[in-house]
């Protein structure tokens, strides 16, 4: 048996335990992880049905219901009104709310650039589709707008609705006249500043956006 | 670079690693968009007459010089439609030369069509729509009631009782003397 004297031992170790000490600080500091050789026990739970999410959709579709935007409009003359119909369809599975209508002009002159004796349009709703060929709504008319000046709607959108519910429809008549004047051709001659032979290409913008976000519990 | 101050970088390059910048998006949602992909055209008719003595070349802003004038026979001269609309009234401007004294002008016209070579105006009625006797230049005469459908032209028969008389003749049309406004539907 070797005996170490006290002192000894204390020397011995001394280094020992430091350099440990250093060691494992080191590791620590590094974040360094060592792998347990015990196992521990673990638990865990899960749906066994997945969590469908689907995205909604919003679409909003421009139809012609009878003669539409696209018949066009020949031969109209001061105080005439002419009627188009069309029917906007929110074909997405998503309410949209705020449903507005633009206008552009593919031309520039008084038709669509002078408010008082360009173009003048109103546009009412029917609950149910109109009849186009007879102007005649089965329904409930409701006018959303009432006579703007195109000119005045291609400046600013104007409000159509607050709201159309998903795969809702909105049947409408747009109003189109052109105000009555009194002009005079002499000699074969137009007068400054007539409205005659003009011609307006208008694009009909209906823009609506989702309805408001919701949290929900359901 | 000293060693300090590459340790500082590199603090840095590892802090801002791991700083998440969150940026508000701008919440839009879903926006939906319809629009008519066929122009929706809209234009205007057109109304104009134009007075000549030629049926082929009727020159517009120009009024029509009837001169040298004779008793017989009658001369001729044609109102043409330039417009896209139907014309159903219109007015007749017609200054004549002071020569014309005590002497008169007719216009007339014929509810078929003239003869020309008769002066006969065949199975209709002849109408005067505008005589100078005792008139003063110009005679002015609105609401002539014809229909004369676009690319049309009717013509009218000038007589005179002064040979040498001289007669200035303008058309006019207002959109009054079209159809009426309507609405159309379909």
């Amino acid at each position: 048996m070797i005996k170490i004297p006290t002192n000894n031992l204390k020397q011995i170790l001394k280094p020992t335990f430091k350099f440990a000490t250093l060691l494992l600080a080191a590791a620590t500091g590094l974040g360094l992880a060592t792998a347990s050789i015990s196992a521990t026990l673990t638990a865990e739970a899960f749906n066994t049905q997945a969590l469908d999410i689907t995205s909604g959709t919003l679409s909003l579709e421009l139809t012609d219901n009878g003669a539409g935007f696209a018949t066009a409009v020949s031969g109209i003359l001061p105080g005439d009104t002419v009627h188009r119909y069309i029917t906007l369809s929110n074909t997405g599975d998503t309410d949209g709310k705020s449903l507005t209508v633009a206008l552009s002009d593919s031309e520039s002159n008084v038709l669509t650039g002078n408010a008082t004796t360009g173009l003048q349009g109103q546009v009412t709703s029917c609950s149910v589709t109109w009849t186009a060929s007879t102007g005649v709504c089965g329904g409930t008319e409701t006018v959303l707008i009432a006579s703007t000046s195109l000119n005045s709607i291609k400046n600013t959108p104007v409000s159509l609705v607050s709201s159309l519910s998903a795969n809702a429809d909105l049947n409408l008549q747009f109003a189109l006249t052109l105000p009555a004047s009194t002009e005079v051709t002499i000699n074969g001659v137009a007068p400054a500043n007539s409205v005659q032979g003009l011609t307006a290409g208008l694009t009909w913008t209906f823009t609506e956006s989702q309805r408001t976000s919701s949290t929900t519990n359901s | 670079m000293n060693r300090k101050s590459m340790t500082l970088m590199l603090t840095c390059i590892l802090l801002l690693d791991h700083v998440s910048v969150n940026i508000d998006p701008v919440s839009a949602g879903l926006i939906a968009q319809g629009s008519n992909s066929t122009l929706n055209s809209v234009s205007v008719g057109v109304w104009g007459l134009i007075p000549s003595n030629t049926v082929t070349t009727p020159i517009a802003g120009t009024p029509l010089i009837l001169s040298g004038l004779t008793k017989s026979p009658p001369t001729y001269f044609i109102v043409k439609n330039v417009g896209t609309e139907e014309v159903i009234s219109f007015g007749l401007s017609v200054a004549f030369s002071a020569q014309l004294g005590s002497n008169s002008t007719q216009i007339n016209s014929c509810s078929t069509s003239w003869n020309q070579s008769t002066h006969l105006c065949p199975g209709g009625i002849i109408t005067t729509i505008v005589d100078t006797a005792s008139a003063v230049s110009p005679v002015v005469v609105n609401g002539i009631v014809r229909s004369i459908p676009p690319a049309n032209s009717v013509t009218y028969q000038v007589v005179t009782s002064k040979t040498g008389a001289q007669l200035t003749i303008s058309v006019s049309v207002s959109n009054m003397g079209l159809r009426l406004p309507h609405s159309i539907t379909n």
